[in-house]
């Protein structure tokens, strides 16, 4: 006995020492929200090529300094620039990466002939549009292409590299600034490389200081500039302040609460120590659990994890009113002997319940199950082993008045109540709680995830409106035997979204297929007689119109993906090229634009080696589809915790137990519905919580019959304290900013406090 | 588009000769373009005719063009062919609006001809007495005195390989622009009667405006 509680008190100490090391130093602490995203794809290609995309975007932010006049704005753009250049940033771009012509000429010029823009390759006449070309050059004051009149006359080659999608925004290069300009105000842009992680932490504060810097230097020299930001790494910021305000409001509020009610009905300091000591342990070892399982913990399971504080406390409290309903006649092993049970039931209940979000294919619940099971088994342990030993004298003073109200309601509900009565308000409770069931409303949409600051979302919109950059959340995969049956494959997938007008960013807008070169080259030599008469036509020398039809009947070279690669055109899209030596080649393809989700899908019908991926989409399906086996959870959990109630109590005993739960999840159900909440995965989850936390109350309740009325007043009283400090911890959360979160929590507090209400109802059926 | 920094170039060069800004980068005590560019600085619109001859190695004849220019500060510039055709083409704002000598007209959003677009925007630039981006592009130099000078442009790397030199000249205004480009090509460009702040015919202006 003694040895036992100080090898559990050594390891208690060793782990809370360990979280509290750890969270303090360096805490390993995830805010990525593509973290608690589940893998959605099938197609692993497509999983790492959405990762990638993630990754490129997340490390960049993008600002906008915006002044009455350019010269201001571009001269507080290069203080701002010159005040953020340096860690956490690696690279300050202030113009977009664009080749130099000698590249572009060096990659292009030797394939020239075989390269057609988009608009020639499909013209009905190519002839008279070759001609049209012609005339507009030799007209035009400005007259000068890449290459001398000789060898271009009809500017094919310049009407190819200006159709590569280099600059598609509404952005312009003044002055060698990247710049905008609207009614009022002219804006300059700063893109910004993190040298890390958005998500590292250390980012994030060395990117708060850095740009509190930044910002005082604009504003001193230009009071009136403003500075719009946005970027994935502004996001996370936002989520880790947001997620540590509420960590410090659930913790804190439900600590306090613990500390105030602890005090207020039990008087003495022992049991607030002790309590105090379980709820820690098992906090901390929940973090442990998860670390070591995850690696690192997220913010939201931090965040929930503040909420575990109030049931955690719970078996703590059993003990404490156990010894309080003994009064004199305390004896702590007869007292362990006597609650174990009903604890042991407890926390097997409360298991099954969290379990079954560990099945979620999750990591933010499987998270939240491993800390909560965890937490609750080390709270569960410190109280079977620890209390017994560290808390053997009986309570010196029982206040009579402390347990006067509880006393007062279970003589009301034994008067009152009887199964009749019971029976018919728990019909009554269901056919009430009905309606509202079929007004109930789902809405499985990502975003449930996501904390959006108004503020950061509005500099987004009015950055996207500015540059008209309109990222876009679907992508394409493409896929192909080798490199040309995939630029095909692209080339067909351009084509079938030109029809829809869609535009698309894809290595094939730089590297035609071979075929489509070859195409091209076909087309023009096919009508050189005629474009050598053209030349002649408008004063060319014989000479040279015949030069330029014997070059453009040789068949070029073709110009190949490795060639662009190893050129510094394709650098600012590289990305675009899935690298793997080891399989077929493959790439992405981005809409450029908005685009309609099903316009995408159906434009791609038919095609083959294209995949559509929609990580938002598919997520929000994959939620909507766990929703609903969620609820089969439900039943399953049922199932599964009435054959452990049917092996201590009997049936009858079981049914009594499960009774007051289940009637909290219908009429929780039905409230939801009433109030027009849409609901989703986490409504769902939290309400097979209120089956395993719920059914506690229940529990505690049947094991305290058949005893004094002030053993059973003193077991209502731990009761309430419980249920108090559960719905305030999880009341708390249902604050949270986080919708997903907040949804959690509202429904388990509703769905608990239905269950608290009900529980005596299992007092009155037990003493039948 | 990069290749077009050539034409970019070009056209930047004649405009700072004609807004006579160019001392910006040449800011020596014996400058010979500072009269002109303190005369220009506030001057709100300069008309300008021009003549163009663009000798041409492939063209057995050089192409002859005249015409006028009209840079409007704040709005944009308009290169109007009079001869042998008629042309306009108006930079202004984000777009490029382009009247051909078949009366058709074209307009085009400046990302859908970034090229002329550029040129609308460091024309008016220029106009306004930004030169900075000069010497992005050219190695600068100036000779002579005020009353005879001579500018020669020599590109740095990665305009493009095929301009080789520009060179302008003139006295109390820019009086010509020879633009040398590899194989012979050389484009001329002679002005002539240039007035300041003269008002803007309202033909001038449907032509800078319209949309």
């Amino acid at each position: 006995m003694r040895l036992r509680t100080w090898i559990w008190l050594a390891c208690a100490a060793i782990v809370v020492t360990w979280t509290g090391l750890r969270f303090t130093t360096q805490p390993p602490i995830e805010t990525d929200l593509l973290a608690l995203l589940p893998a959605t794809e099938r197609n692993s290609l497509a999983e790492e090529a959405a990762a990638q995309l993630g990754r490129l975007a997340g490390e960049r932010a993008i600002f906008l300094i915006g002044l009455p006049t350019p010269e201001a704005a571009r001269a507080a753009a290069a203080d701002f620039a010159a005040a953020i250049d340096g860690p956490p940033f690696h690279r300050i771009v202030t113009i977009v990466p664009q080749p130099d012509s000698t590249a572009l000429i060096a990659l292009y010029e030797p394939h020239r002939t075989g390269l057609l823009p988009e608009p020639l390759s499909a013209t009905p006449d190519l002839a008279a549009d070759l001609s049209d070309l012609l005339e507009a050059r030799l007209a035009s004051p400005f007259g000068g292409g890449a290459l001398p009149l000789a060898d271009d006359p009809f500017g094919l080659f310049d009407a190819w590299l200006s159709t590569l999608p280099f600059l598609q925004s509404r952005l312009h290069i003044d002055d060698g600034w990247l710049s905008v300009r609207d009614a009022s105000t002219s804006w300059v842009l700063i893109s910004a490389e993190l040298g890390a992680s958005a998500f590292d932490p250390l980012v994030q504060i060395t990117l708060t200081r850095v740009l509190e810097i930044a910002e005082d230097t604009v504003s001193s020299g230009w009071p009136e500039a403003r500075i719009l930001r946005a970027g994935a790494v502004f996001h996370a910021m936002n989520a880790r302040a947001n997620a540590e305000r509420e960590i410090r409001l659930i913790g804190g509020g439900s600590l306090f609460a613990i500390v105030i009610l602890l005090i207020l009905v039990y008087r003495s300091p022992g049991p607030l120590a002790l309590g105090l000591l379980s709820v820690g342990i098992g906090v901390s070892a929940g973090a442990l659990a998860t670390v070591s399982l995850f690696g690192s913990i997220h913010l939201m399971t931090l965040v929930f994890g503040a909420s575990l504080i109030g049931e955690a406390i719970d078996y703590s409290i059993q003990y404490f009113s156990a010894r309080l309903g003994a009064a004199a006649d305390w004896d702590p092993g007869a007292g362990l002997k006597a609650i174990t049970p009903a604890l042991s039931i407890a926390l097997a209940t409360s298991v099954v319940g969290y379990s079954a979000l560990a099945l979620t294919a999750f990591p933010a619940m499987q998270q939240i199950a491993v800390f909560a099971i965890s937490g609750l088994a080390a709270a569960w342990l410190t109280v079977v082993i620890v209390l017994p030993a560290l808390l053997r004298k009986p309570q010196s003073a029982v206040p009579g008045r402390l347990l006067d109200l509880p006393g007062r309601l279970l003589q009301a509900w034994r008067r009152h109540g009887s199964l009749r009565v019971i029976m018919v308000s728990a019909i009554l409770l269901v056919l009430a709680a009905a309606p509202g069931w079929w007004q109930l409303q789902t809405d499985d949409d990502i975003r449930q995830l996501i904390t959006s600051d108004p503020s950061l979302a509005a500099q987004e919109q009015q950055l996207r409106t500015l540059t008209g950059f309109e990222p876009s959340s679907q992508f394409f995969l493409v896929t192909g035997e080798d490199e040309e049956e995939l630029l095909q494959r692209e080339e067909a997938l351009t084509r079938a979204l030109a029809a829809q007008r869609i535009d698309l960013q894809a290595v094939s807008r730089f590297v035609p297929s071979c075929h489509g070169q070859r195409e091209s080259h076909a087309r023009v030599k096919a009508i050189s007689t005629s474009l050598h008469d053209t030349l002649l036509s408008v004063g060319f020398r014989e000479s040279s119109a015949d030069a330029w039809v014997s070059r453009q009947s040789m068949a070029p070279p073709c110009l190949t993906v490795t060639q662009w690669l190893a050129s510094p055109v394709s650098t600012p899209f590289r990305h675009l090229w899935l690298d793997g030596a080891d399989r077929h080649p493959a790439s992405l393809a981005l809409p450029t634009g908005y685009a309609d989700v099903a316009l995408l899908a159906t434009a791609i019908e038919g095609l083959s080696g294209v995949t559509l991926v929609d990580k938002p989409g598919a997520v929000s399906s994959l939620f909507g589809e766990y929703r609903r086996l969620a609820g089969y959870a439900i039943a399953g959990a049922t199932t599964l915790i009435l054959l452990l109630l049917v092996g201590r109590y009997g049936v009858r005993g079981a049914v009594t137990i499960l009774l007051p739960p289940v009637l909290a999840q219908a009429v929780t159900l039905g409230v939801l519905g009433y109030a027009g909440t849409v609901i989703n995965l986490f409504n769902v989850l939290a309400l097979l919580l209120v089956l395993g936390v719920g059914i506690n109350y229940a529990i505690f309740m049947y094991e305290s019959t058949a005893g004094s009325l002030l053993r059973e007043s003193a077991a209502l009283t731990g009761i309430m304290l419980s249920a108090t400090t559960t719905l305030l911890s999880f009341g708390l959360l249902s604050l949270s900013s986080m919708p997903a979160l907040a949804g959690f929590g509202s429904t388990l507090t509703l769905g608990i406090a239905v269950a608290v209400l009900l529980a005596p109802s299992a007092l009155v059926m037990a003493d039948r | 588009m990069t290749p077009y920094r050539i034409v970019i170039a070009i056209s930047l060069c004649a405009c700072a000769l004609l807004a006579g800004a160019a001392q910006a980068q040449v800011a020596t005590p014996a400058d010979p373009l500072s009269d002109l560019s303190t005369r220009l600085e506030s001057t709100h619109t300069i008309h300008v005719g021009f003549r163009q001859t663009k000798h041409l190695a492939a063209l057995r004849q050089p192409l002859q063009s005249e015409g006028r220019i009209v840079f409007v500060r704040g709005e944009g510039v308009l290169w109007i062919v009079s001869k042998p055709y008629q042309a306009s083409y108006a930079l202004a704002g984000d777009a490029v609006t382009e009247t051909g000598p078949d009366g058709r007209r074209r307009m085009r959003e400046a990302h859908e001809a970034p090229a002329l677009a550029n040129i609308g925007r460091v024309f008016e630039s220029i106009f306004s007495g930004k030169l900075d981006q000069l010497d992005t592009y050219f190695d600068v130099r100036v000779h002579g005195t005020p009353a005879n000078w001579q500018l020669d442009l020599t590109p740095r790397e990665a305009i493009s390989p095929f301009l080789e030199s520009i060179r302008a000249s003139g006295g109390t205004f820019v009086e010509r622009i020879n633009i040398n480009e590899s194989r012979g090509d050389l484009t001329e460009i002679e002005f002539s009667a240039p007035t300041l702040d003269a008002p803007l015919s309202d033909e001038d202006t449907h032509l800078l405006r319209q949309r």
